[in-house]
This record gives structure tokens, sequence and C-alpha cells, in this order.
């Protein structure tokens, strides 16, 4: 039971309702309940970007190495690994005795035709896209080794292994064809159910080659209205919120019976500025938009302090964030000289293609911007709109006068080049790719085309401390801020922890009374 | 009136096949690729563009539309893009809560309805019928889905009598069937106690009050009967309402049912599944105008179509 | 009748609209309404867009009475300025709907035949959508924006003009002073439009009334469902849809518009309500 607040309202309410004092259970006995903010859309780890939808795969799934606590990379179905010289050729140990959940024995074939399937075009699979570009083929050496040859040295393979578009299928459930419905792993949990409108339900897998799970099952359910979510957390409907809206935890702070989670931004927020149209093909309004902006007070009002302004295009995550690049300063004055310099003594009018929950900020920026003379006018679509719109080419993007689009971006990798390469390199240049605004500087092409194949770590922080300041300098986006990723949990349960980036990971989870 | 139906009924099939065509249509004007929706932000173009040509995307209008037709006449409606189960098979998943939940809210409006409708004829001028018709045209003038919101923060958080979300037990049901029966209640009470009112007058009620019969039985007995036709009427006529008001209801109450389904579809782009829940509430709404021409004629043969 | 009992010989006009008290309370509602929104700028001090991050989601108190939004913005302000768009979504709704419901409802009951079978027919696909499902393909075909959830909004009303007036078009072309409008010389389109719409006015305007509740509460919905009005207009629907993210916290966010939504409503069926029984004894108490 909630709390109840006594008001002459409410006890009114109380007598004429007094048949329904029944208090009503709090969700099943060992079952962890957890409510993320939309639906899975596959259950195939391949063909899914989302990370909430990675979050219900990944106790079915595993790959052959994750992250752990300290965000670095630990053996999972392979037990080591090592790379030729050249950066070109991966080869894994696979860990030995693991089965599938539906008996399949994991091997080298397996792990072969895994990737198999990514690689494949006709499959067309959604998170192929990042596989593709960077492995050439997948070889079985023996039943227990298998080597990923490369089109070019990439550092940051492993980071790539261990993302969730990774994980290893049951080749047997892949030929059947029903991955998308019914997930098949080696994970500590089997699938059991997908009723598609309510929820995910998983239970501990028997036949696990690990330590058992502390919780014998997983209950996944959604919800598109925030304050549902806080609803469900305080009630105790949901054991496991995922992600907060920040506004709640002013209220959750003083529940004893929640806590909350925070874990490392791995996203970065901003807003990708349309270099080809007028007026942000000139640098110094850019710049102004971004002198125009109150980062500390979005992070105030908007995060309610859970996040960080951005100083970079890298999240303080990812491999290579440089925590000394130089942002821009909250300068009204200064935004409004670079624009008289540029010609736009009165002002400019720019206009942003947004969705629907980034309505708070977009508006937030409108009044900000007001002061320094910038009309921002606000496009807000729906999702599906909003796609095509934010990745249309620049023809496209001039005809329907979309001067900026807000998103945001998370490297499931944390690596720098899977953060900087899709949003700022010429060749990711919209719709090929989510550098929205069609910036394009041949130095930082360079410095990323080196970055992404330099094998030496320490060269490696120096490339890419040298991409952050010309992007800055250049102002292709307004960089805003690093949202901390919020999750909520009921005082019983520990163990859950937070990879950056909106992942839960319950690997340690387990759940008191 | 059988030429009526019968009119009525032969023109079902090219009305649904005008429908179809118009839904089919619709759905490929919407602005958004849902191969790009599909994929992901975060997936490459050259990924966009092998899932666009997976989901036969890239085929001729007339060709996609010809699959569609000889698909949903054998009872195929396609594969959800996001499910990926037949979409017969998503809508039968759903079908059932949204039908639950109609039933549910009409019995409650029906309940509090001719109940609140009677007491206020027979007590009429009173403050209890004053009273009455107030709280019915507010019950009509209130945005339900507000109405839903503010019962949730009550009930669910404040008070944490009622179950937040979902449909797991019948208390579930409590607070969308009455924010969704509201409107109906209130339209029921008012033509309930109209009708009631127009009949006390009439010469059989007269004829029975001489026959010594109380006024409560006189009321009861002989005009009920005529209560049935606002019954009815609204319960037909609002149905298309009920299913519209679902849409948004379920949203709020993570309601697993077609509303929901709808919804979700739109935003994913998910074609099958908007053309095949869109036609199905028509055929829903179409076949209980019907039904309800064929009630009313059954219970007054007075009433007749032009 | 029982009214004729009791009906005095000659009643003064006051008292006899007083019979009528829905009509006035309803009236006395919507002008009220209209007034509030009209005169917004002399009611409050502050600016409905001007934001101050500073004093963001605050609970009502003295210097603001309906609290604050998240952008500090006072609720009382954007709740009155709130009343001219509403009452703008209502009067381009409703005209939009007249505009195409009525002459082709006319057409359909004057001329019979086919042009009546082809427009009741059209008329009766439309209805079979729930309006809402319609306007959700519509609004996401269009575009977001006000215009476009109103053209939606429109679409659905349609229908229900056609209706009406084909049906009261099909009653009074029955009556003599047609025909002897007719004989007169007067020409047809002449007839279809003044003499068969003078004399349908009456319900017409009932309906229209009707209607103009239902535009409210449709465009709340849409703006609910993020398919209205573009931020940060001062729109009901619009800030009950943002308040929805602060239940629990912030419950004034969505308490007052919709408050507001409900008594502009109330307002206008009670007007419409009242109309009908002024104007049409036969359908008291009929909603």
């Amino acid at each position: 039971m909630t709390q109840l607040r006594r008001s002459p309202a409410v006890l009114t309410a109380l007598l004429s309702l007094s048949l329904l004092t029944v208090a009503h259970a709090q969700g099943k006995e060992g079952q962890l309940s957890i409510m993320q903010s939309e639906p899975p859309r596959s259950m195939d780890p391949a063909d899914q970007t989302a990370t909430f939808t990675g979050n219900v795969l990944a106790p079915v799934y595993e790959g052959l190495t994750r992250f752990n606590k300290a965000l670095e990379i630990e053996p999972l179905l392979a037990t080591k690994w090592s790379v030729n010289k050249a950066g070109t050729e991966w080869t894994f140990t696979l860990r030995s005795g693991v089965q599938f959940q539906d008996g399949t024995p994991f091997n080298a074939a397996a792990v072969v035709a895994s990737f198999g399937r990514q690689l494949d075009e006709k499959r067309g699979l959604a998170a192929s896209g990042r596989f593709r570009t960077v492995i050439d083929k997948v070889t079985a050496i023996n039943p227990t080794t298998v080597r990923f040859t490369l089109k070019k040295p990439y550092p940051a393979f492993p980071s790539l292994m261990s993302g969730n578009a990774a994980f290893i299928v049951s080749p047997a459930a892949d030929k059947k064809g029903t991955l998308g419905r019914q997930p098949v792993g080696t994970g500590p949990y089997s699938f059991v159910e997908w009723k598609s409108g309510e929820y995910v339900l998983e239970k501990a897998n028997p036949k696990y080659w690990g330590k058992q799970p502390g919780i014998p099952s997983l209950k996944w359910t959604w919800t598109s209205e925030p304050s549902v979510m806080n609803l469900a957390i305080q009630s105790g409907q949901a054991d496991l919120v995922n992600p907060l809206p920040p506004i709640f935890t002013q209220v959750l702070k003083n529940n004893p019976k929640v806590t909350l989670l925070q874990g490392k931004g791995a996203s970065v927020f901003w807003l990708s500025l349309n270099v080809k149209l007028k007026p942000l093909n000139d640098v110094r309004v850019r710049q102004a938009l971004n002198y125009a902006t109150d980062q500390k007070a979005l992070v105030a009002t908007l995060l309610r302090g859970y996040g960080e302004p951005a100083n970079s295009p890298l999240a303080p995550a990812d491999f290579g964030y440089d925590p000394a690049a130089p942002g821009y300063p909250y300068d009204v004055a200064k935004a409004k000289k670079l624009l008289s310099d540029a010609g736009y003594p009165n002002g400019v009018t720019v206009s942003v293609a947004s969705q629907e929950p980034d309505s708070s900020i977009v508006q937030a920026l409108q009044g900000m911007w007001a002061k320094a003379g910038i009309t921002l006018k606000i496009m807000q679509m729906e999702s599906g709109v909003w796609s095509e719109a934010a990745f249309g080419t620049p023809e496209q993007k001039a005809k329907a006068g979309i001067n900026s689009s807000f998103a945001s971006w998370s490297a499931g990798t944390l690596d720098a080049d899977g953060q900087l390469s899709p949003l700022y390199a010429t060749s990711s240049a919209s719709p090929a790719g989510a550098n929205l605004g069609f910036y394009s500087n041949p130095k930082l092409d360079a410095l990323l085309t080196q970055g992404s194949a330099e094998t030496d770590t320490a060269k490696r922080k120096t490339i890419y401390a040298q991409a952050q300041r010309i992007i800055s300098q250049d102002a292709a986006h307004v960089l805003l801020y690093y949202p901390s990723d919020i999750a909520a949990v009921r005082s019983t349960v520990k163990g859950v922890w937070i990879f950056p980036g909106g992942g839960i990971r319950l690997e340690d989870t387990t759940m008191g009374k | 009136m059988f030429t009526y139906l019968f009119r009525k009924v032969a023109m079902l099939p090219i009305m649904l096949l005008a429908v179809s065509l118009l839904i089919f249509s619709a759905v490929r004007l919407l602005p958004g690729d849902p191969a790009r929706v599909m994929a992901g932000p975060q997936a490459t173009q050259e990924a966009v563009d092998d899932m666009h040509e997976r989901l036969g995307l890239g085929r001729p209008f007339l060709v996609q539309y010809q699959v569609f037709l000889s698909g949903a006449l054998r009872g195929d409606l396609g594969e959800s893009l996001h499910s990926k189960l037949p979409v017969t098979q998503d809508i039968a998943e759903r079908l059932p809560y949204t039908a639950a939940l109609a039933l549910t809210s009409y019995l409650f409006a029906i309940l509090v309805g001719l109940s609140t409708g009677i007491f206020a004829a027979i007590y009429r001028g009173t403050w209890f019928d004053h009273l009455a018709m107030i709280i019915a045209i507010l019950g009509a003038s209130i945005a339900n889905f507000w109405l839903a919101l503010m019962a949730l923060t009550l009930f669910s958080v404040q008070l944490g009598w009622l179950p937040l979300l979902g449909a797991e037990s019948w208390k579930s049901y409590i607070l969308p069937s009455v924010t969704l029966g509201v409107l109906p209640a209130a339209l029921i009470a008012r033509m309930t106690r109209a009708s009631m009112l127009e009949n006390i007058h009439q010469d059989y009620v007269r004829t029975a009050r001489a026959k010594g019969l109380g006024s409560r039985a006189v009321y009861l007995r002989h005009t009920l009967r005529n209560a049935l036709i606002p019954i009815v009427t609204i319960v037909g006529l609002n149905f298309g309402g009920l299913l519209g008001g679902a849409v948004i209801t379920e949203t709020v109450f993570n309601w697993p049912g077609l509303g929901r389904l709808l919804v979700d579809a739109v935003r994913f782009r998910d074609y099958a599944v908007i053309q095949g829940v869109t036609l199905l509430t028509v055929i829903i709404v179409v076949s209980i105008n019907l039904l309800v021409d064929v009630l009313l004629s059954a219970i007054d043969p007075r009433i007749r179509f032009e | 009748m029982t009214r004729a009992e009791t009906k005095p010989a000659s009643p003064p006009r006051r008292l006899r609209l007083l019979r009528y008290p829905n009509l006035v309370i309803g009236a006395v509602m919507t002008v009220a309404v209209v007034l509030l929104g009209l005169a917004a700028p002399l009611l409050t001090s502050y600016d409905p867009y001007l934001q101050d991050l500073g004093s963001s989601l605050q609970l009502p108190s003295a210097a603001h009475l309906f609290g604050t939004d998240e952008f500090g913005r006072d609720l009382l302000t954007r709740v009155l300025y709130g009343a001219r768009i509403s009452l703008l979504e209502v009067t381009l709704s409703v005209s939009l709907a007249l505009a195409v419901g009525l002459p082709l409802g006319v057409m359909a009951g004057y001329f019979g035949g086919v042009v009546d079978q082809i427009i009741t027919w059209c008329a009766d696909i439309l209805y079979a959508f729930p309006g809402i499902v319609l306007a959700i393909l519509i609004v996401s075909i269009l575009g977001t924006n006000l215009i476009n959830m109103l053209i939606a909004i429109s679409v659905f009303a349609i229908p229900g003009y056609i209706r009406l007036t084909r049906s009261l078009t099909l009653a009074l072309k029955e009556l003599q002073y047609t025909e002897a409008a007719l004989s007169l010389g007067a020409s047809v389109p002449r007839i279809m439009f003044v003499h068969i719409l003078r004399n349908a006015l009456a319900p017409i305007l009932v309906q229209a009334t009707l209607t103009a509740g239902e535009v409210i509460l449709s465009a709340a919905g849409l703006s609910f469902l993020g398919l209205g009005v573009q931020p940060p207009a001062a729109e009901w629907g619009a800030m009950m849809s943002e308040g929805r993210n602060y239940l629990g916290v912030a419950t004034h966010l969505s308490l007052f518009p919709g408050l507001a939504i409900t008594f502009t409503v109330l307002g206008l069926n009670l007007l419409g309500d009242g109309l009908r029984d002024r104007l049409d004894p036969r359908f008291r108490g009929r909603l």
C-alpha cells in the first residue's frame, strides 16, 4: 500500500468506496517486475537497435564478451581472445560444455552461423549494418576456436562484440525462423512467453552453465506514459522502472521503499545544425546558438540535476572523452555580437524538427534563445515522421525548411569511433548515416579514419582529443547535456546496476521480502 | 423494413471494398518509412534499404493492394512488422480485452443510466431530478481521458485501492470501464427519462392506473419496455465513439486492447496492423449499426426506416 | 405536453426565458468563457509564453493561483489565453463542417435519386470510422499542427450535418411554400439555400452548439495523443497532455486545463440543450 494522504476529500471517497479497501496483491513471489518506456521491437537481437529491447533480451542471450561494472571487457562465451599484428584478425577461444536453451550445443559453428546471418544482405537485419562495415568473414578454426577477419583494423572490436546486437543465437532456432518471436540463447534465463500487448516473461534456466540467477523469474512490461512509471514504482506494481524521468526523482528520493539508481551517462543530447541552409551555413551563427544556450539551467530544471552540461561531442563514458575539451559558456552578449558580425543584427529565425517527448527541451531552448534574438520555430513530429524528416537529403530539408534536428546518440560500444563517425563524418551525411546536418570537414574525416584504425591506445586518445576540438570549433551541433541514466527499484531489490546508455544489468540481482 | 435491411446488407461488400481501399491508401500516405522506423535511428541507410526490400515495400501500389485484398478475403491480413505475428493472431490476442472493456463499460452505463433515468422521471421536478440531469450533462462534457488520469491519481496512487495498469484481476476493470462508461451512462439517463416522461401520459398507462395498479408498478411494468429503445439506440450510435474512446483510455491504463495496438501500430508504421485493426473496427461498427436497426424495429414495430 | 397545464396566460418575456434554466446557465457560462478569453491580458499581468525556469512547477499559491508549469509560466494565465485558442478551434471546425456538410445535405435531400445515394453513401463510409481513428490517420498524413487537427475534427463532424440537413430538406421540400416559391419563379439554388436553410436554421444551430462541445473534447483527445498544436501554444488539450507527465508530482498541471475544458463543454452542452428545448420542444431531454 502506498501512503494514505488524509484529506477531507479523500476520506469522503474512502467512505463511499469502502468495499474496495482490500489491498491488492503486489506482484508474484519470486518475480521481478520491470517496466520500461517502450515495447520490445523484436526477440531477435540482430533485428533491433533499441536499448530497451536489448534489456529484455539480455537475460536470455550472451555474447562472446561483455562489459563489467568497471566498464572493462570481460570473457563470457569466449574465454580468451587475441589479435594479429595488423589488427585485422581476431581469434576467440570459446567456452566448452555450453548449451543453448533449446538443447543445441554452443560451438564455433554456432558463432559462425550467428554472424553469418548478420553479414547476409538478403536477411536485411536491423542491426547488421554495423557488423557489415567492419567484418569481412567469420571462420571456425576448430569447434572451440573462431576467427573474425576484418575489412580494416578495428581496435574497438571487443567492444563491438560486447553489444546486444552481437548476442549469439541458437542456429537451430534461426533455421526454424522463430527467433523474431521466441528468443533462444545461452543466458541464465529462458524465454517463456511474449504477450505482445502486455508482457514478456522469462524464467531461470536450470541448465545455465554459470551461477544460477538469484531471482526465479522476470516479467517485462512497458508504458509510454512517464507518470505511469512513477505510479507503478510507488505502488509496488513494478519492482524496477527504467528509465525514470528526472522529474520524479524529487518525490522518489524521499520514499524509503524506493532506491534510485544512477548510471554514468553515455548519451549526448544535441541539436544537429543544417550547415547547408541559411542562416546556419555561417559558423558564427552556429556558435551564437551555442553561446545562447544556458546548459547549466537546462540540467538543473529539465534533468533536475541528474546530468552534466556537454563540453564535448563525446560522452564521459566513452573511450577518448576529453574532460578538458572547451565547451561553450553561456554568454548572451557574445551570441548577439556573433549574430551581428554574421550580418544578422536583428536576430535570426531557426527551425527545429523534434519529437513529442522532447517537447520540454525544445521549448526551454525557445525561451532561452529569445533573449539572444534567436527565434526558434518548433516543428514537433511523430517519431515516424521525424525519422523521415531528420534523415532527409539537403534538398528535402531545404524544401521543408528544417534548420536543425533534435536528437541524442549513445555509442553502444562506448568508443569514440561509434560516437563520432556516424555523426560527423562526411560519408555519414544524411540519409546514409546520422550526420543530420551534413557537416563536413576533411581534416576531421582524416582524423576519424586514422583513429578508427589506430591500435595504440595513447595515440588514439590524442587523435580523438583533436577531433573533439575541431567539432566544437565548427559548432556542427548545439551541444546540450549528458543526462545520467536513472532507474528506480524497490528497496528490497539489490544488486541491479545501470550500464551507460540505459542498460539494465541483473546478473547479481537478488530480491528480499 | 426488409427492403431497407436487404439494401443495407447488399451494399455491405461494396462499402467494405471502398473502405479497404481508403484505408490501404491512407496507410501508404502516412509520412515516415516503416523500414526506417523498424531499423531504428542507429541503423545505416544500407540496412534500411535491405529492410525495405524485405518488407516488400518496393512493389507498385496496386500490386501491394491486390496482395492485401486477396489475402484479406482468405482471412489473412498479413504479418505485423513489430510482433512478427500474423495480424489476425495479434488481433485475436487483443480483441477480447477491448470487448471485455466495452461490455463492462456498457454494463456500468446501462445500470447507472437506466436507474438514474427512471428515478429522475418518477421524481420529476424534485432536487434528485435536477441533480441527476445536471450530472448527466456534466458526464457528457468531461474528457474521459482526463477523468481517467484524475481517477488514476486518486484511487491508484494516493489511495492504492485499485491496480494501476494491465488487465490482471476484476479490479483492473473498474477504472477503465467507469471512465469509458460515463458518457453512455449520461446519454442513457437522459434518454430514459425523456422517453418515460413521454409515455407516462400515454393512454395505456392511464388505463393501467385506472385499473388500480400502484404507480410504481405502472412505471416499471409499462414504461420499461419503452426505455429499451433509448438504450439500444445509444449503445448502437455510441459504439464507434466507445471504440474511439478506447484508443485513448487503453493508452492511459496500459490496457492490452485493440486501441493501444492501433496507436502503437501508427507509431511504428506497422502497415498491416493499422489496416487490419481499422478494417475490423469499421466492420464491427457497421454490423452493430445494422443490428441496432433490426433490434429497434423488433422492439417497436412503429419504427420505420426511410 | 405537461407544460400546458401550468402555462400561465401570457408571462412576461423575462420569466419565459427562466423556464429554460439550461439555456440561461449555458449562455452565461459560454459568454463567460468568451469574455475571459478576450479579456485575458487585462485579467493577468503574466505573459503566457515568457519562461522563468527558476520558478518552475510551483504549487498553487497567492502569486500563482493555479501554480506554474515546468517552464515557470503562470498556469492561470495560460488557461485564460487557452480560451482564445479553444474558441478559434470551435469557430473554424464548426464552420468548416457546416460549409461542407450543409450544401451536401441540402443537395442530397432536394435532388434525391443518384445524387442522394452517392452523398449518403459517402457519408455512411465516413460514419463507419470511429472518429478518432479517422482523425489519427488524417493528422498523421497531413502533419501535426492546429489547422490539420481542425480539418480532421471537421471531417468526422460532416456526416452528422449531411444527415441532419438532408432529412430537414426532405421534410421542408414537401411543404407548400417551396412549391409556391417555385411557381413564383425562384431558381432552384435560391430555394435550396435560402428557403430551406432559413427554415432549418433552428435545428442546425442546436446541432452546431452541441458539435462545438465535441470539437473541444476531440481537440483535447488529439492533442493528448500528440497530434494537436505545436508547442508552446497555450492550448488546453496540449497543456493537459504535457501535464500528464507530472501526475503525482504536479497534478495541477493537468487538473486546471481539464477543469477549463469541462466548464466550457458543459456550458456549450447546456446552451445547446436549452436552445433545443426553446426552439423545438419535441426533442426535450435528448442530447
